[in-house]
């Protein structure tokens, strides 16, 4: 089943001039818009080694990111422990369970939020 | 007979409820949740920061036998930053319980009443237990207990302040009328003013401040922790009736008077 599509990422799909993801061709694409779904992945439309770039804001930082977009490998490296982390794309939550369905894609919004201290 | 109080699908021995806010360390706070005995303990939320990846707390909380974790939505200006702050506490501790705040305005903290009613709605939906933080008003513990909140939690005064039980007639209406538990939370400085709270029925109290701000953190949630023990066991006991007038405890006979001649 394919989760829907209501982290951000489903909203540029529809946007005009949303650029696609060249499908083949060298390790490292620098795309303006990468549009990932999950069943590309599982079509193996895409292929499996391919390294991207895009500027992402981590936390209200600008976030230059280069690696497949996927969370874990994001939480990874920032050093943020997957299990004490929660996640927010464009101001949507993203549960855990669809972490590994989602990819990043260029000028995300990414908030990471751990507990704090707090009555 | 285990002196439990259910909130939403878990029985919870201890009426102590404590806040991690504001303790000078987090040795300091996780002696003083240890001391508390508490079963039920908030948590906040705040960004990632990649220098301060080794302060955290919900590590060693989650690592406490007993304790489960209860995240707020402090900082959440409205309804809608409420909701998203619940779903996101739930993510990290994969509690059902959410301490619902709405306080936008940081002079009073007053917790916007309006807002809070329509994030308890939707975070109920949600699945949720929700513990609203509110106003001592009796009419909106009611809507809020309609809406199908696990508990109320009416503030005895404002967050932090540390004037105790200022809204005392409006408590006592709440705590006699609610129909889920009322836990009494914000503005208790003194343990015997915890007591108070349990001996007029309140099920609980949330306290944070009155301990983390002590001398002695430890020292202070131990106080808090007999202190509401005490309370609960004079409530179960039944307090004495009151009376207008003396009703002496000894024989007042005069047989001193009668003797000698």
């Amino acid at each position: 089943m394919r989760p829907p599509l209501d982290c951000g990422l489903g909203r540029r799909l529809d946007q005009p001039g949303t650029e696609r993801t060249p499908s083949f061709g060298r390790p490292f694409i620098i795309v303006q818009r990468l549009l990932s779904r999950p069943s590309d992945a599982r079509m193996g439309s895409e292929p499996v080694d391919r390294g991207l770039l895009m500027n992402l804001v981590v936390n209200g930082e600008p976030y230059p990111y280069a690696g497949q977009g996927t969370i874990a490998e994001l939480l990874a490296e920032l050093h943020a422990a997957p299990a004490m982390t929660a996640l927010m794309i464009n101001g949507e939550v993203v549960r855990r369970s669809r972490w590994d369905s989602v990819r990043l894609a260029e000028g995300d919004e990414v908030e990471l939020i751990v507990a704090a201290a707090g009555g | 007979m285990e002196d439990g109080f259910r909130l939403g699908d878990r029985v919870f021995r201890s009426r102590l409820l404590l806040g991690t806010g504001k303790f000078s360390s987090v040795e300091t706070m996780l002696a003083a949740v240890r001391a508390s005995g508490a079963e039920l303990v908030t948590v906040a939320l705040r960004r990632f920061n990649r220098e301060r990846a080794d302060d955290d707390i919900y590590g060693p909380l989650a690592a406490m036998p007993g304790i489960t974790l209860m995240p707020n939505t402090s900082g959440a200006m409205n309804a809608r930053e409420a909701v998203r702050a619940a779903l996101l506490g739930r993510e990290i501790t994969g509690s059902p319980f959410v301490k619902l705040e709405i306080h936008p305005n940081p002079h009073h903290l007053m917790p916007d009443p309006i807002e809070t009613y329509e994030a308890a709605v939707s975070l109920v939906k949600e699945g949720f237990f929700v513990l609203p933080y509110i106003s001592a008003d009796p009419v909106l513990a009611r809507r809020l207990e309609d809406a199908g909140c696990a508990a109320v939690m009416p503030l005895g005064s404002a967050i932090g302040s540390g004037q105790g039980l200022a809204t005392l007639s409006m408590l006592q209406v709440i705590i006699r009328d609610a129909g889920v538990p009322a836990i009494v939370d914000a503005g208790l400085r003194s343990p015997s003013e915890a007591a108070a709270v349990m001996e007029m029925g309140g099920d609980a109290v949330l306290v944070n401040s009155a301990i983390a701000a002590a001398e002695d953190p430890e020292l202070m949630a131990e106080a808090f922790a007999t202190a509401v023990k005490a309370g609960r066991q004079a409530r179960r006991a039944g307090l004495m009736p009151r009376s207008e007038t003396a009703i002496a405890t000894s024989p007042l006979t005069a047989f001193l008077a009668g003797e000698g001649s």
